[in-house]
């Protein structure tokens, strides 16, 4: 017999998840001083990545690190253009999200072709943690996942211990506030950005993996449906803080769930009002409770 | 920089030249078939758009005609996308989805010796060479419906539709009728993902309309539909799949699939226009000329009570002859 509240909780975190290890990502390579608007894009090539790598080998693990991997030569793809090219990179992004939405299309129709019309990964089962998963309530919650998740708990304390309690972490963000001035002091900002945006296509792209093999095993176009542009507004509500991001996504995901729930229920009173629920919910709590808005002052300008 | 050689660049010119003409066609002789589509998605989505291609080919294959097709993607090309048919000489230009409508209208005055059809086209949109035509799903959703409350414990289905627009609504209350005519009791709960192509999103909604009790699954949501199938196989309950035969999505969930016979219906049209047979009206595809119906899964077929295998033949054979009626909702 399962605790109220429970199933929804549940789901809550399922559904925060890709959202989560995007935002974390971004929150990383924002704190170096790089827009990467790129991120549906990455989450987009992850998921097809994912899908291929696990249906090519017959191994939903070796599936997820083709998704990761694909996330991240992605955005070291944006890194050459932005780093090396000098590209702008507000416009790169846009390009990247585009070739990624073209991209993926083709490279799926030309798998499904040569497939004869019907690709199905194996999917990433979900692990129960032994001893944890029982505990009442938060056993079932937070325990009853598939690995990517369980990597995304461990991936947002240590981003916030990284980029905060480090001394890695204060040059990255010293690249991040004034890229001249960290050049100065000998910090190397171009291998601090492309490293970071490596990190970050690599969460970008196992978020996408979770939607693609974690959740359904398959790959449709623009299957991301926009949870990459959610992410980037989460980075700037969660204050460039890889906690506070993670708590926007959890509860964004939560009114999500909420909102499904409703809607389950035959509660079809105001569907467009429900609709609206987790975006209105997410802006009003963090409109609320954090703090003084503060991103890296060197964004988005380039090396200085 | 290396600059491109400008010759090497007027020839990448040129070949993107004939790459974009080859769809076009040079004028041909009168007495032929020349079909195009205009489509308003990639035409091997595997669903609406698939469909389609595969009527024009075998429009092509069964009746000879010459075929040319178009992805268009915004309604300022639904207008161009039927003139530049028209012109090149199409007899017959088929355009997929109600948003092409009022370019129809307006094209086929300016070509009255060309035939235009609008699928799932509004009421009202037809006129001496303009047709539309709608595939009324709600006669095998219908049949689902009554299947489903023989196989559902709770007493609750779900459907998940892709937009909450008409044709989708209306097939959802044909399934909770058919499902009230073996349960009076019978309650059908109607999700929406708001697209047609969040898997995620529909895959989420699913497993909450299962918490909430649903044990019986429905969806008209296109690609997102594959989200539902797959939370029904995960979690073991009933589904029903939609527009194509869908058992091999979910082997273990799908009990039998609400088709339409898209590519059957385009041929009969193109047939029509090659005998001289058209005229412009609303068309509505049914099960009475077997361009609707369920399509079972062998493999799940045995889990249906007898019984109820034998009502829902009957019921079947009524529709196709047209003495049971499945009111259309809406529209």
């Amino acid at each position: 017999m399962s605790l109220p509240l429970e199933q929804p909780a549940h789901l809550a975190v399922a559904l925060a998840t890709p959202i989560a290890l995007a935002a974390v990502g971004e929150t990383i390579v924002e704190s170096t001083g790089v827009l990467f608007l790129g991120l549906e894009g990455a989450m987009l090539v992850g998921a097809l990545g994912a899908v291929l790598g696990a249906h090519a080998s017959g191994s939903a693990a070796v599936g997820v690190f083709c998704g990761i991997a694909a996330g991240s030569i992605f955005a070291l793809l944006f890194a050459f253009l932005t780093l090396k090219l000098r590209a702008d990179d507000v416009i790169a992004g846009t390009a990247m999200n585009l070739l990624a939405a073209g991209g993926t299309a083709v490279a799926w129709r030309a798998a499904l072709s040569r497939a004869g019309g019907d690709v199905r990964a194996p999917g990433l089962e979900p692990l129960t943690v032994p001893l944890l998963s029982e505990i009442p309530f938060l056993g079932t919650v937070l325990f009853q996942h598939h690995a990517i998740t369980y990597a995304l708990i461990l991936v947002v304390p240590a981003a916030g211990i990284f980029l905060f309690r480090t001394s890695a972490g204060l040059r990255w963000r010293a690249a991040g506030e004034s890229p001249l001035a960290a050049a100065s002091l000998g910090i190397a900002t171009i291998s601090v950005r492309a490293r970071a945006l490596g990190i970050c296509g690599a969460l970008a792209g196992a978020g996408g993996a979770c939607l693609s093999i974690a959740d359904t095993r398959t790959f449709v176009e623009g299957m991301t449906a926009g949870r990459g542009f959610l992410a980037l507004a989460l980075v700037i509500f969660g204050n460039h803080r890889p906690g506070w991001v993670g708590s926007a996504a959890l509860l964004f995901g939560g009114a999500l769930a909420a909102q499904y729930g409703f809607a389950a229920a035959g509660w079809n009173v105001a569907p467009e009002a429900f609709r609206a629920l987790p975006y209105v919910l997410s802006l009003a709590v963090l409109a609320l409770f954090v703090g003084k808005r503060r991103a890296p002052s060197g964004l988005g300008q380039g090396l200085g | 920089m290396r600059r491109m050689a400008p010759f090497r660049f007027l020839a990448c010119i040129g070949l993107l030249l004939a790459a974009s003409c080859s769809g076009g066609s040079s004028p041909n002789s009168p007495a032929k078939l020349h079909v195009a589509l205009l489509s308003p998605g990639p035409v091997n989505d595997n669903g609406w758009n698939a469909s389609a291609y595969e009527g024009l080919l075998r429009i092509e294959k069964e009746l000879g005609a010459k075929k040319s097709q178009q992805q268009v993607k915004n309604p300022s090309e639904f207008e161009e996308g039927y003139r530049s048919n028209a012109r090149a000489g199409a007899t017959l230009i088929f355009g997929h989805g109600f948003e092409f409508g009022d370019a129809a209208l307006k094209v086929g005055k300016e070509f009255p010796g060309t035939k235009f059809l609008v699928s799932a086209g509004a009421p009202g949109v037809h006129s001496e060479n303009v047709a539309s035509m709608v595939w009324r799903v709600e006669d095998a959703a219908y049949l689902c419906g009554r299947i489903a409350a023989s196989l559902s414990k709770t007493g609750k289905a779900g459907c998940v539709g892709g937009e909450d627009i008409p044709p989708v609504r209306s097939a959802f209350n044909a399934f909770e009728q058919g499902a009230k005519l073996g349960n009076p009791n019978f309650e059908v709960r109607q999700v929406y993902v708001g697209n047609w192509h969040d898997i995620g999103a529909a895959r989420a909604q699913t497993l909450s309309l299962i918490e909430a009790g649903c044990d019986v699954l429905f969806h008209d949501a296109d690609a997102a539909g594959l989200g539902m199938l797959e939370a029904a196989e995960q979690k073991g309950v009933f589904a029903f799949g939609c527009t194509k035969d869908q058992s091999s999505s979910a082997p273990k969930a799908v009990v039998a699939s609400a088709v339409t016979d898209v590519p059957k219906s385009f041929v009969e049209i193109a047939r029509e226009i090659q005998e001289g047979r058209f005229r412009g009206r609303r068309i509505e595809w049914t099960r009475k000329e077997g361009m609707v119906g369920i399509v079972w899964n062998p493999a799940m077929k045995a889990r249906v009570p007898a019984e109820v295998l034998k009502q829902v033949e009957e019921l079947d054979s009524k529709i196709a002859s047209g003495s049971l009626k499945i009111p259309y909702s809406a529209q």
